[in-house]
């Protein structure tokens, strides 16, 4: 279901500079809420974004981001930079801790920056920083389980 | 953020297989249905929660949400995804947290400080999961919250957050 009213529109948004949308892997829930969009930075690691639409917001008459938009698209994101450090193997969440500086507006585009903090042979640790054009809102920690790794 | 705090609407649903009386009635003839049962209604029309929804939560104002898991709510494997099991959990946090602020304090608000999330199991598709979010502490300007995501009685997820309770003015 997607709400493709007239006040909301905005998913039609075209990606940003720099940017393709993500299409990498197909998951159902990424292409509900999307659409999501990705980068490399300069040393090749993944820079992953979205827009703040209508549907994204915590309620009518508000206009800031619901932060279950955040933990969704940092977990999409940290997965796959967990996958990487993985070297391929399937992994799942753990734990994810979030704390809240900020808060996302109607139009704003957020940008996730997940990063490897360590790998165990079987446990991975990731972190990752959501920003908007005003600053860092949120950040994220989390650990990652290597399926087939003991 | 400012949960939504609607007035009950007259529509009632039931959210799990389980809570349809014809089927309660076809699964066992010696146990009666439970008079206590729970009744759930819709949950939030507009914004994220209605988008990855629907959400039902428990009438009136009980501390149980629940949600049918579709299709759209699944991972690249197949799987409930961890993202929504978030979601899920975030919006009985918010709004348990709003309404305890409310009630120590008319009109403030509530904001998320932390959320603290740990997956102790998978779901899939099909599955009616509950979740729920209760206030272990609470004091003038800080709650502390926990909460779990279940199946029945196999938890998916269990979790604890803070919520900051401020003032509005003006």
């Amino acid at each position: 279901m997607r709400h493709t009213t007239e006040e909301d529109v905005s998913f039609l948004h075209p990606a940003p500079p720099g940017f393709v949308a993500f299409s990498e892997i197909a998951d159902p829930l990424v292409s509900h809420v999307g659409p999501m969009y990705q980068r490399l930075d300069d040393t090749g690691e993944r820079i992953g974004a979205f827009f703040v639409t209508a549907r994204h917001l915590d309620q009518t008459g508000g206009s800031v981001l619901h932060e279950g938009m955040l933990l969704l698209a940092a977990d999409l994101f940290l997965g796959l930079t967990a996958f990487g450090a993985s070297q391929g193997r399937r992994c799942v969440t753990l734990g994810l801790n979030a704390s809240r500086l900020g808060v996302a507006r109607l139009g704003d585009l957020v940008e996730i920056r997940p990063r490897i903090d360590g790998v165990a042979p079987s446990i991975i640790q990731a972190s990752a920083r959501i920003s908007t054009h005003a600053g860092i809102i949120m950040n994220i920690s989390s650990h990652w389980k290597i399926l087939g790794a003991s | 953020m400012a949960p939504e705090s609607h007035p009950p609407s007259d529509v009632i649903v039931t959210g799990a297989p389980a809570s349809n009386p014809a089927l309660r009635a076809r699964k066992s003839s010696s146990v009666a249905p439970s008079s206590a049962e729970p009744r759930f209604e819709p949950f939030q029309a507009t914004g994220f929660a209605a988008c990855t929804g629907p959400i039902l939560r428990q009438y009136p104002r009980g501390d149980r949400f629940r949600l049918a898991i579709a299709d759209h709510h699944l991972n690249s494997a197949g799987r409930f995804h961890g993202g929504m099991a978030m979601t899920l959990q975030k919006v009985a946090f918010d709004q348990v947290a709003f309404e305890t602020a409310l009630g120590m304090s008319p009109g403030s608000m509530v904001e998320l400080v932390t959320i603290n999330c740990d997956f102790v199991g998978p779901a899939d598709a099909g599955d009616c999961i509950e979740a729920r979010a209760v206030v272990t502490r609470a004091t003038r300007s800080i709650l502390f919250l926990t909460g779990q995501i279940a199946h029945g009685n196999r938890q998916i997820l269990t979790a604890s957050a803070i919520y900051k309770i401020a003032e509005v003015t003006g």
